[in-house]
């Protein structure tokens, strides 16, 4: 009875281990490309407030690019700058609204 | 009787329409004042002025490089109008004018038929229009430049549009500039569209954007009259009456549309299309900003 509680628990160990180590990988393509939409959603936003920042498409290309070798590490980190690009870009375009009429001359 | 009922209608109707053209270009008015003023304000006297608006040139460059005081009229020479060297350049550079050869090629492009035997003429019958662009069309309810009419022109005769920006269109324009030399620019305001059309290109004028935060305002209205380095920044203020340029640059002719989107772009941000919505407005705010002024293009910019 002893041996088959042994076993069972070593089973059990054995096909959890398995599990994570085969869900690894996968589970980071699934990160980068959350990451990739969520900056590609936020650009999008940018772009159409006629606010983008120069570089951030080249940015979120980049990553796509990275995505598609499989480069999951790398893809998530430019598609966290190019969602930060985009993100700053209409916050600064928040608070460009409140002072652009300050510099008008009068 | 009815002849009568309908000269008072037409007479209402002219009356109406200009208590209410004057009306959507009250704010427009004011602001292209406001912009004279400060510029010849900025430029009647930048020695005794230099703390308010040159408070990073020195007094010694001042007197040697500053040419002042200005009259409206001299902001159609850009940088050359108040820096010195840049105006020596400019003089001998125009000694031969690089645009010369490009403008000799938009002249016959003018004249050489369209595969249906007609020219450009058949849409322009004058080509000394440039004053009235860019306009509101108030049947597209949209602001059109120079360069759209004259596809416009194209499509209508059979042909393929041109490429904005350079070569072709650039060439073609300069030659409707240079017939139109002298005339005073004279962008309208016909309807209430046509009014948020202004405001918007205007925002886009003050409104700081890209990643370094910057507006049109700090380079051509509050930097005007100062330095980035060795670059003298050129004011907004008749900044449009000499295009197309042949920008040293450039290496070649280009249009108002192309400079305002390398302009965007050196703020930090996304280089926006040509012709597009935003870029139109813009065009058509700073022109209105140059009301008045005579055009001088084409010219040579560095």
């Amino acid at each position: 009875m002893k041996n088959i509680l042994i076993y069972t628990l070593f089973s059990v160990l054995l096909l959890f281990s398995g599990c994570s180590y085969s869900s690894a990988p996968q589970s980071k393509a699934e990160v980068a490309k959350k990451e990739i939409s969520k900056a590609e959603a936020r650009y999008t936003q940018a772009h159409k407030a006629f606010v983008a920042w120069k570089d951030t498409k080249k940015v979120l290309k980049k990553a796509k690019k990275f995505y598609k070798d499989k480069r999951f590490d790398d893809a998530i980190a430019l598609a966290k700058e190019a969602y930060y690009q985009a993100d700053m870009a209409l916050i600064e375009a928040d608070e460009a609204e409140k002072v652009w009429r300050s510099v008008v001359p009068k | 009787m009815l002849n009568r009922y309908i000269t008072v209608s037409v007479l209402l109707f002219i009356l109406n329409s200009l208590l209410f053209a004057g009306e959507f270009n009250e704010q427009a008015e004011k602001d292209r004042i406001a912009m004279q003023k400060y510029f010849l304000k900025k430029f009647e006297n930048p020695l005794k002025n230099a703390g308010e608006y040159f408070p990073y040139v020195s007094e010694e460059e001042i007197k040697k490089n500053y040419i002042y005081p200005l009259k409206l009229e001299d902001f159609v020479n850009g940088t050359a109008a108040w820096y010195k060297p840049t105006r020596d350049q400019m003089v001998e550079i125009n000694d031969f004018p690089p645009y010369e050869i490009p403008l000799d090629e938009g002249s016959e492009l003018w004249e050489k038929p369209f595969a249906n035997g007609k020219t450009y003429s058949s849409c322009f019958p004058n080509p000394a229009i440039k004053q009235n662009y860019p306009y509101y069309d108030v049947k597209k309810d949209e602001v059109v430049t120079i360069g759209e009419a004259i596809n416009e022109c194209r499509v209508k005769n059979g042909e393929k549009p041109l490429k904005y920006g350079k070569g072709e269109i650039a060439k073609i324009i300069a030659y409707i500039a240079y017939e139109s030399r002298g005339k005073r620019i004279n962008v309208k305001i016909p309807n209430e569209k046509a009014r948020l059309a202004y405001e918007a290109g205007k925002k886009l004028f003050y409104k700081q954007r890209g990643y370094l935060y910057l507006n049109c305002v700090e380079c051509h209205v509050i930097g005007a009259g100062q330095r980035i380095r060795q670059e003298a920044l050129s004011p907004i203020l008749g900044a449009v009456s000499h295009f197309p340029v042949y920008r040293l640059k450039w290496g070649g002719l280009g249009t108002l549309q192309r400079r305002l989107a390398g302009c965007v772009k050196d703020t930090g941000s996304e280089k926006p299309k040509l012709q597009s919505k935003e870029l139109k407005e813009l065009e058509y705010f700073v022109t209105y900003m140059s009301n008045g002024l005579k055009l001088n293009g084409p010219d040579t910019r560095k």
